[in-house]
């Protein structure tokens, strides 16, 4: 496999019996259940069934020819095939121990219609689609098979599409771009408000309309959306379609074609891959990047652009030869399906962050990139060690790199909190503000990137003030963003200014309070104390703003055997008890001062006497 | 009763150069004023060291830093190993009713001199010497003692001339770091944009940056910073206030004639300085110990300046200053620099804003020894170039001698003092010793208890310095 590639096919492409075997055969790929349905034709007709996902065995069955089937799935759970030979009806045949049962059959109820296809759309729901109408039925298998009529909707229909993830299905009204999205309920169907995808009325082209090979309704980033394709030559561009929280279709995004032909279509990680067969490659868009605005709608420019995908077909005896995925002969499904039925290979596509991360130069686009994509956490980790590590980067590439992950990582804590709150689990509008599927806390930048900063440090002062530097930014980036900093990057960075002999700029950074108070980073002073002798009174003032460290404050004292400062401290602060006495006095009478020792002895005695003649006044009383 | 302070002399000296009577002028290498009599001047240095000689059969390790006559104070610093250097001062009470024996006999108040300011001074100077020109003893071995006779006659004489070592108070003591009040968020904008300046030009080996006169960040150590800092301030900041289009019109704003947004202080007094395409634009080297303090290395201080803001690069000597870089500087810098200094300058104005001040009678002076961090009740708008002259602060000459007195006994006695005095005119003045931290507090209210004269210091110490351990 080459791994230059941005895009690539999966190594092992599930086989079955392709269609090229004999004219007699014909192959369906069912987007729901992702099988491939392979029937042979003949005295004995024999149906294959392929799973493309869950590597389950193929099932095979037979049965009579009773004539060309023009559509055949399986129901949800595996336990119905369903087949359509006439435009009349569906025959649905329960399979038990591995053999069909006999067939029953459903009619459409609309008279005279003809059956352009049906859906399972649950486990026990089966719709019909005719050029009349929609019919939903419940499939009862107990006792006794029985199909029970739930719910119909009478419209004329051309053809339809259909998405099983949203459970949308959108039917062409007529070939002016008038469309009815149905949204199909369990036992109810749902009418939404009508879309009507505008055609290129102004170059007044004749014969245009749109067909179902014009339309990729699919998900991208949770949302539903309809893909409009170039419907002339002349409109070198797609238009989505997104459906918005009223349940309305709404044109949100064009995408600026680079290339006339035809395409097939795919979604990888959000990505919308474009596959021009003319020019035999490639474009991925991204409508979640930033991009220029057009009366509200964002045109976008394909971020990669000019790839080819590239694909082995292993040969028998060892041998493999690189095939054309940009035949006509290959189909594309959604979201990452390309089935070449003429060999019998079906494919996932998958991304090469790797790839991608080496083609797009902008370390901020591509970050943000990186972040929208799932399972992307090792490659941003890499990129950020390429552009620090080997010093690839200038700072203010780096600080701008930083702002783009703590943008996201603020987002990402918020969203945190908002969350303690359960939401509404509304499964389809999800116009969650939250995206991205990455993010990079500070222990990742930490362990993968600071960490390792400092281990390779070589002896060189330009290389140790540029840790201390891109320490300082990373602070910076999230202190911008209002992000509370973890301790370790403190710990790090005083550590690093230590090493630089910085000891005045960690005055300073204390001073203005970038290194924000906590006991730990107290300790961590006092014990520079003997290295620079100022990182004593920071430590006590750190402590002091703490105010909750009353007793740090009087172990930091009696360290210096400050005794009289600390008896002041604690009996501002009333500690001083029978407790203390002992420990104060050990103390001062280690000082060898005579006056500190009465001092100390005094204020016990008096303080003793007050509580002494409390306690004698009460027990008069 | 008012004072009247003048130097009458001031000279360098170093007895090893002298090698028997006749030679004496020769161990001088340098004296103000200058056209004193030859004779006078041997004798007034062989007189010292007569002095220095008697001094040192009583301690040898410590050696004699003040003589004190009837009509003058002489102070002693022996900066390197036989190189002293002396001041004499001499104090004139201008008391009106003259005393009536002898009406043009003066009457010497010497009493009124304190050692420790001029001291200070004169190690301040040295300090300052040192970083721009050198070490003496090295400049003399490497040259010839007529080569440091003339560096140390560029030196002195000018800071002679600039300022007045009379009128020096307690204020001088300190040249202390007045740091501009500033949140986290802001400081680190501005320590990114020196990041930045350091990483992009690797010319530039430490930045450092002030707004007005405050002091944002150092890269230098504390030591340098101080005398950098207070370098600038006595030698660029005036120099801007007196003539803000300090460059047009010179060859420097012909060479960079984009300069639109900022602009390079250069032309700035230096005994070492350094030109760039023949002599436009002197900019002053100035000598940095490293780590270890042992070596020290020359840097060309190139300022640029932009809004309230200026920008200081070290920039190491094997560098040449070239007008494309100085071009490149121009661009980069420019921008950057004015929209930080706005924030600055916003962020300024908001912590001012939310600071009421109420009106206090008390004054105060507080300095932080450990970051050299001084602060003043008076000096608080950061919107005017001031400097540190101690007439703003106000004070009677009486108050800020007892002032001296105070801070003098404080650095014998550690770690925590406090000390409460009531001056004849029924004042209060009062220092505090705690946590390297020093503050002086004159109470212009006249106050009998004591007890008052405390709880209003505790509510001062307590408005103005909450935010660290200060305690009492």
């Amino acid at each position: 496999m080459d791994d230059d590639n941005c895009l690539q096919l999966n190594d092992d492409p599930i086989q079955f019996v392709p269609a090229s075997v004999s004219k007699t055969t014909n192959v369906f790929y069912d987007e729901i259940t992702g099988q491939i349905i392979t029937v042979h034709s003949g005295e004995l007709t024999e149906i294959i069934v392929t799973s493309s996902t869950r590597y389950r065995e193929n099932m095979v069955f037979k049965i009579e020819d009773r004539g060309p089937v023009s559509s055949i799935k399986m129901s949800l759970d595996c336990k119905i095939l369903t087949m359509m030979r006439t435009a009349l009806s569906v025959e649905l045949m329960d399979i038990k121990e591995n053999t069909l049962q006999s067939p029953y059959f459903l009619f459409c109820k609309f008279k005279g219609a003809k059956l352009l296809g049906f859906i399972w759309t649950g486990n026990n729901e089966i719709l019909l689609i005719s050029d009349k109408g929609v019919e939903l039925y419940q499939v009862e298998d107990q006792p006794k098979q029985r199909i029970v009529f739930s719910k119909s909707i009478n419209l004329h229909v051309n053809w339809f599409i259909y998405s099983n993830y949203s459970k949308m299905l959108l039917l062409s009204m007529n070939s002016f771009g008038d469309f009815q999205p149905l949204h199909i309920l369990p036992g109810n169907i749902n009418k939404l408000t009508k879309l009507e995808i505008d055609l290129d009325i102004s170059l007044n082209i004749p014969n245009q309309s749109i067909s179902e090979r014009n339309i990729v309704m699919t998900t991208v980033y949770n949302i539903l959306r309809i893909l409009v394709l170039p419907t002339s030559q002349s409109r070198n561009e797609i238009i989505i379609y997104t459906l918005n929280k009223m349940m309305t279709f709404k044109k949100s995004h064009i995408l600026r074609l680079t290339h006339n032909g035809k395409l097939l279509i795919n979604v990888v990680d959000n990505l919308i891959v474009v596959h021009y067969q003319h020019t035999k490659s490639s474009s991925v868009f991204d409508i979640y990047m930033e991009a220029a605005k057009e009366h509200t709608i964002s045109h976008y420019l394909p971020i990669l652009d000019n790839l080819s995908i590239k694909r082995t077909v292993p040969r028998e005896g060892g041998g493999h030869y690189i095939s054309h995925l940009y035949s006509s002969i290959c189909i594309s499904f959604q979201p990452n399906i390309i089935i070449d039925a003429k060999l019998g290979y079906l494919w996932h596509f998958k991304l090469n962050l790797a790839a991608v991360s080496k083609v797009i130069m902008d370390k901020c686009s591509l970050i943000d990139f990186l972040l929208l994509r799932p399972k992307s956490k090792d490659i941003t980790l890499e990129v950020l060690q390429h552009m620090i590590l080997q010093k690839r980067s200038n700072l203010i590439e780096i600080g701008n790199v930083f702002d783009h992950l703590n943008i996201v990582y603020k987002k990402h804590l918020n969203h945190h909190i908002m969350n303690t709150s359960p939401l509404p689990n509304d499964y389809m509008i999800v116009a969650d503000s939250l995206q991205c599927k990455v993010v990079i806390e500070q222990l990742d930048i930490y362990k993968h990137v600071f960490v390792k900063l400092v281990d390779k440090l070589e002896n060189s002062k330009a290389d140790k003030k540029f840790t201390v530097s891109i320490l300082v930014e990373y602070i910076r980036s999230l202190t911008d963003n209002k992000i509370t900093i973890e301790h370790f990057l403190y710990e790090l960075l005083i550590n690093c200014l230590v090493i630089n002999n910085m000891y005045f700029q960690l005055h300073q950074m204390v001073q203005y309070h970038i290194v924000i108070d906590s006991k730990p980073l107290a300790c961590l002073l006092l014990s520079l104390e003997s290295l620079y002798s100022p990182a004593y009174q920071m430590a006590l003032d750190m402590l002091h703003r703490l105010n909750t460290a009353h007793e740090e404050i009087v172990e930091v004292l009696l360290s210096k055997k400050q005794v009289i400062p600390s008896m002041r401290y604690m009996s501002q602060h009333n500690m001083l008890d029978h407790s203390t006495y002992r420990k104060l006095t050990e103390i001062a009478i280690s000082t060898d001062n005579s006056k500190i020792l009465h001092s100390t002895k005094e204020e016990f005695v008096q303080r003793k006497v007050t509580s002494n003649d409390e306690l004698d006044t009460n027990t008069k009383v | 009763m008012p004072t009247e302070v003048t130097v009458q002399n001031l000279y360098i000296f170093n007895s090893t150069l002298s090698k028997n009577e006749d030679d004496g002028a020769k161990k001088i290498l340098f004296y103000y004023p200058e056209h004193e009599d030859e004779n006078k001047k041997i004798l007034n240095v062989g007189h010292i060291e007569a002095v220095i000689c008697f001094a040192r059969n009583f301690n040898a390790n410590e050696p004699c830093e003040s003589l004190r006559t009837e009509k003058s104070l002489q102070v002693l610093f022996n900066a390197e190993p036989d190189f002293w250097i002396v001041i004499t001062v001499s104090a004139v009470c201008k008391s009106k009713q003259k005393s009536s024996e002898s009406p043009d006999e003066p009457v010497y108040c010497t009493y009124n001199l304190q050692e420790p300011i001029y001291l200070a001074v004169l190690k301040h100077w040295y300090h300052t010497f040192q970083m721009t020109v050198g070490n003496m003893t090295k400049l003399m071995n490497d040259n010839d003692p007529d080569y440091l006779r003339l560096m140390l006659n560029k030196f002195y004489s000018k800071y002679l001339q600039s300022t007045d070592v009379a009128s020096h108070t307690f204020m001088d003591m300190f040249q202390g770091i007045s740091f501009l009040p500033l949140d986290n968020v802001i400081h680190l904008y501005a320590q990114s944009f020196l990041n930045i300046i350091e990483n992009t030009f690797q010319q530039v080996h430490f930045t450092m940056l002030l707004y007005n006169d405050s002091l944002v960040w150092s890269g230098l150590n504390k030591r340098q910073t101080q005398l950098v800092y207070s370098y600038i301030l006595m030698w660029v900041l005036p120099e801007i206030a007196k003539n803000d289009n300090l460059v047009k019109g010179n060859l420097v704003q012909q060479c960079l004639p984009n300069q639109l947004v900022g602009r390079f202080i250069t032309n700035v007094w230096a005994v070492k300085t350094d030109s760039w395409i023949s002599d436009l634009g002197k900019v002053p080297i100035l000598r940095l110990s490293d780590e270890n303090e042992q070596t020290f290395k020359s840097y060309r201080l190139v300022m640029y300046k932009a809004h309230h803001s200026i920008v200081c690069m070290f920039v190491k000597m094997e560098n040449p200053l070239t007008a494309d870089l100085y071009n490149t500087l121009d661009q980069f810098l420019g921008t950057k620099l004015h929209l930080l200094s706005e924030k600055m300058k916003n962020a300024v104005e908001k912590t001012l804003a939310s600071k009421l001040y109420t009106e206090r009678p008390a004054k105060f002076v507080y300095f932080n020894a450990m970051n050299l961090a001084i602060k003043n009740s008076i000096k608080y708008s950061n919107t005017a170039i001031t400097t540190n002259r101690p007439s703003e602060f106000n004070l009677s000459p009486d108050a800020l001698r007892v002032l001296v007195d105070i801070s003098s006994q404080q650095s014998c006695m550690h770690p925590t003092y406090s000390v409460m005095i009531k001056t004849s005119n029924d004042n209060w003045v009062a220092g505090r010793l705690c946590n390297s931290r020093e503050i002086y507090i004159v109470l212009n209210q006249k106050l009998t208890k004591l007890y008052d004269v405390d709880s209003e210091i505790q509510s001062l110490c307590a408005q103005e310095f909450g935010t660290i351990f200060f305690y009492d």
